[in-house]
């Protein structure tokens, strides 16, 4: 298959969109599709100071040095959740770490030893991933309010998102359905704005701008994780996509475009909100899910104000 | 023979071998994973040669 633009060899197909592209072509898709992004969901601008979570993984690696190619002048920021099994922490901090330093981007590492004294394994339960998830959006929100980023973006693509849609569709989580969006404004002073500038780039594409770029990623998943039932979605919506190119995109946008059907859910799950009173953050009891965490009653997490869009993990 | 790996899979293919082809007996998704031959990532509709060496990357995060 040869560039639909330049009749160089392709390196994809992109069949929801009928022609293949070459390296170069692809390329310039990237970052035109990113800034597209930015752009038509009112993202950011070059004039914003702009904070990138980053895991270690392919999306949020490829995610930071597309905005630094595109002039936003990121600043990365990893969190060390301590996670020694496997040294999953370790190497996924190496890895951001020499990814930084490749590219002169600067780089923020928390930590969640320097809060809570060890690491998120201490906390004596086999199942990490609510606590953990809790504190890493804790630490990660805090730092870009304290650090006055204009907003925080992660590396979700569409496959996330058509997945996470899909999963909250077949449960009718109507508040989730509320809230996910490829931008959701800072609603406190305590939360900052988050983005996702990856919304309208598949998983796979996504994939293929880390490699070529030659970047190198962390490519074993949290030994912790269960991320099964999102895996189990998205599978499904790539066997619907190979029948039929685009559903993916179209499932996605279109429902942009119907989401002020759930109007008025979001903001009534807000009512009642107090501040913590140890730091600030919006919860419904006297201390924020965080603070109750460090503060050694995470026998008991309390309800965490739900900011995000999705189950969590 | 061509030498195909895919994670901890491996195959050897005797005959040129179109890669949809590959991709489809083998029941892998061609929308989630990128082909490789000989360090250049191609599209579906290449051929592996007998000598090529082909890796196949699955592309969904499992985290
Ligand atoms: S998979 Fe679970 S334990 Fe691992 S980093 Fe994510 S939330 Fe934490
Ligand atoms: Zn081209
Ligand atoms: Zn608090």
């Amino acid at each position: 298959m040869k560039c639909k633009v330049c009749k160089r060899p392709a390196v994809i197909n992109l069949r929801a969109q009928n022609r293949g592209l070459c390296e170069g072509c692809f390329d310039r898709y990237v970052l035109d599709r990113v800034e597209k992004a930015i752009k038509r969901f009112k993202m950011f601008t070059r004039k914003e100071k702009v904070l990138v979570a980053v895991s270690g993984g392919k999306d949020s690696l490829g995610l930071w040095d597309i905005l630094a190619r595109l002039g936003y002048n990121p600043t990365g920021l990893f969190v060390d959740m301590g996670i020694h099994r496997h040294g999953h922490s370790e190497r996924s901090r190496k890895v951001v770490e020499a990814f930084a330093r490749s590219r002169g981007l600067e780089l923020i590492v928390e930590s969640l030893a320097d809060w809570w004294g060890k690491g998120i394994e201490e906390i004596g339960r086999r199942v990490l991933c609510p606590t953990c998830g809790m504190a890493k959006r804790y630490l990660t929100n805090r730092t870009a309010v304290e650090g006055g980023f204009h907003v925080l973006c992660t590396g979700h693509n569409l496959d996330d998102e058509a997945a996470v849609l899909l999963s909250n569709t077949l449960n009718w989580q109507v508040g989730y359905l509320a809230r996910q969006s490829p931008v959701l404004e800072a609603w406190h002073p305590r939360l900052t704005r988050k983005a996702k500038p990856l919304v309208l780039l598949t998983e796979r594409e996504s994939a293929l701008y880390t490699i070529l770029r030659g970047i190198e990623y962390m490519d074993e998943p949290c030994p912790y994780s269960r991320g099964a039932t999102t895996l189990v979605y998205k599978r499904l919506l790539n066997q619907v996509e190979w029948r039929s190119p685009g559903t993916k995109q179209r499932f996605y946008t279109l429902f942009l475009k119907n989401k002020g059907l759930f109007e008025g859910v979001a903001r009534e799950e807000r009512e009642g909100l107090k501040e913590c009173e140890r730091c600030g953050q919006p919860t419904w009891e006297g201390l924020c899910a965080f603070c109750r965490f460090v503060e050694g009653s995470h026998g008991d997490r309390g309800r965490e104000v739900p900011e995000g869009d999705q189950v969590r993990p | 023979m061509a030498r195909i790996v895919m994670e901890d899979r491996v195959w050897e293919v005797k005959r040129r071998m179109n890669v949809l082809r590959f991709l489809q007996r083998e029941g892998i998704n061609p929308e989630e994973v990128l082909v490789i031959i000989n360090g250049k990532v191609v599209t579906e509709d290449a051929v592996m040669e007998p000598q090529d060496q082909v890796k196949i990357l699955w592309v969904l995060s499992r985290g």
